[in-house]
């Protein structure tokens, strides 16, 4: 298994929550999850639609 | 405490990477990506740990319950930084255009009805300053044709830049580009954040689908208000509206962007739109490709020419996003900003969910002139639609990639806004893995 998601790999204890997850929800990223979404995130388009 | 029994991830996405031994697995929900053996891939989807416990790490193998838990802060986040995003509101002040292109979507739309008069731009701006006060808002000029010829036309457009510009609003303009360079100065007034612009291939395919209204090319005056706002530090979306008409026409296209140092300038960037059946079908249906079709033409053209990727890399769902960044995008709950974080208005005061809805007969929402009005009922149908509320989506492995898709199309097959508008999300992956997952070295 080689990771393309940068995040660090680290063993834990099955049923906690994985570190990298607990990382990632608490930090409000500054951007939106733009990649497939409503493209008008990247400015005005229809791109909602592909 | 007992050991709880590990089971595979319901947000696992687990396919092979086109034309290559490897398979993919990625999880929107753990925010991890990776590159497998098939026998790993295998293993995840039987649930079966590995020795080392990196499936259990990277959130493939989960147990249910914690995973629950975590897939509802995940919602409450994703809640919460939509009500505090930015909200884009469109504004149509015709719905009538200079172009005649031959796929029009708006075709059926009326085009008459008069201009706006001031009345209706202030009456359009209070309900703005009173209905958003408190959100970041930004007013995207949209038709119609919006920067059409003539004084009269140009006089409205100056009443909405003026006004948005007294409220330090940006503005962005979706135009078709003939009167781009004419109407550049004016737009300037405001912060201009971004103009769209279509252009569907090399002159003469394009002009033979986008000519003037009664014929006649387009493409010059196009380039010229390219090159004008370009040269003007204002960023513009080149789109370029794709079928099988014009697909394999998109290295010539990609080759004059090159040439004309557009692909070079940090404010140039583009989108590929697929020509579809919205409302109704206005080109011959069999020139259309499905999302998928589009993207295995794209992904095969790229391949016999890679120039393409130069003046357009394809989104492949969240392929790009990922190896762009390194990580994956976060959860999407839903995919359809329409009555959430898009709006649109238009002349006639009426008030629509979005772009796709603008200006379809019955498909208003409210009212801003000469009364206010809202249909609470629909505002909250379209209000709550996203992957919790649509049945099919509940159980589905890519929905916190694919976010239910659109609600207007939807609605459109369905009679109901709940109900999905599915996105082919794992074979997307299984092209975009292949597109930019980096070669081995030696
Ligand atoms: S209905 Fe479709 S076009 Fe409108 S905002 Fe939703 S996804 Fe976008
Ligand atoms: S719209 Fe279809 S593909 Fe998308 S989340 Fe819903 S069921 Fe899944």
């Amino acid at each position: 298994m080689k990771p393309i998601t940068r995040n660090r790999t680290t063993t834990i204890e099955p049923g906690k929550t994985p570190p990298v997850v607990q990382e990632r929800t608490v930090q409000a990223a500054p951007e939106k999850a733009q990649a497939q979404c409503c493209a008008k995130v990247s400015g005005p388009s229809m791109g909602c639609h592909d | 405490m007992e050991t709880p029994l590990l089971q595979p991830s319901r947000h696992n996405i687990v396919g092979p990477v086109r034309g290559s031994a490897s398979w993919f697995v990625v999880n929107p929900l753990s925010g991890c990506a990776d590159v497998l053996t098939a026998d790993e891939a295998a293993e995840i989807q039987a649930g079966r740990p590995d020795p080392g416990g990196s499936f259990a790490a990277r959130g493939y193998l989960v147990d249910p319950a914690e995973e629950e838990g975590r897939y509802r802060r995940a919602y409450l986040d994703f809640v919460d930084r939509r009500d505090r995003d930015e909200v884009q509101i469109f504004f149509a002040p015709w719905y009538a255009c200079n172009l005649g292109c031959s796929y029009c979507y708006q075709g059926a739309y009326p085009s008459s009805g008069g201009l706006p008069g001031p009345q209706v731009l202030d009456a359009f701006f209070e309900y703005v300053d009173r209905e958003m006060a408190g959100r970041r808002t930004y007013l995207t000029l949209f038709g119609g044709e919006p920067l059409l010829p003539g004084a009269s036309a140009m006089g409205v457009i100056e009443g909405l830049v003026d006004r948005a510009a007294a409220r330090r609003m940006p503005i962005a303009v979706v135009t078709n580009g003939h009167e781009l360079a004419r109407y550049l100065p004016l737009l300037q007034r405001a912060d201009v954040r971004e103009i769209q612009v279509t252009l569907d291939g090399p002159r003469e395919v394009h002009d033979r689908r986008r000519p003037l209204k009664g014929g006649g090319s387009t493409f010059d005056a196009i380039v010229a208000g390219v090159d004008a706002t370009l040269g003007a530090g204002i960023p513009v979306n080149l789109r370029a509206v794709v079928d099988r008409d014009n697909l394999e026409d998109l290295p010539a296209l990609a080759t004059f962007a090159i040439q004309r140092g557009w692909t070079r300038n940090p404010n140039f960037k583009t989108q590929l739109g697929r020509n579809y059946e919205l409302h109704e079908c206005h080109a011959g249906s069999q020139v259309l490709y499905s999302r998928l079709e589009m993207y295995e033409a794209l992904f095969d053209l790229a391949r016999r020419h890679p120039e393409v990727l130069e003046f357009h890399r394809p989104a492949y769902s969240i392929s790009k996003f990922l190896f762009d960044n390194g990580r994956m995008p976060l959860p999407l709950f839903d995919s359809c900003s329409g009555c959430k974080t898009e709006w649109a208005f238009d002349h006639t005061g009426r008030i629509y969910s979005c772009t796709a809805t603008v200006g379809k007969v019955g498909e208003e929402v409210g009212t801003f002139w000469p009364t206010v009005t809202r249909k609470d009922d629909e505002i909250a149908q379209w209000q709550d639609r996203d992957v919790l509320a649509i049945e099919a989506c509940r159980t589905c492995s890519s929905r916190l990639a694919c976010g239910g898709g659109c609600a207007s199309v939807a609605r459109n097959r369905t009679g109901s806004l709940l109900a999905p508008d599915c996105r082919p999300i794992r074979e997307l992956l299984e092209l975009g893995t292949a597109a930019y997952l980096p070669v081995e070295g030696p």
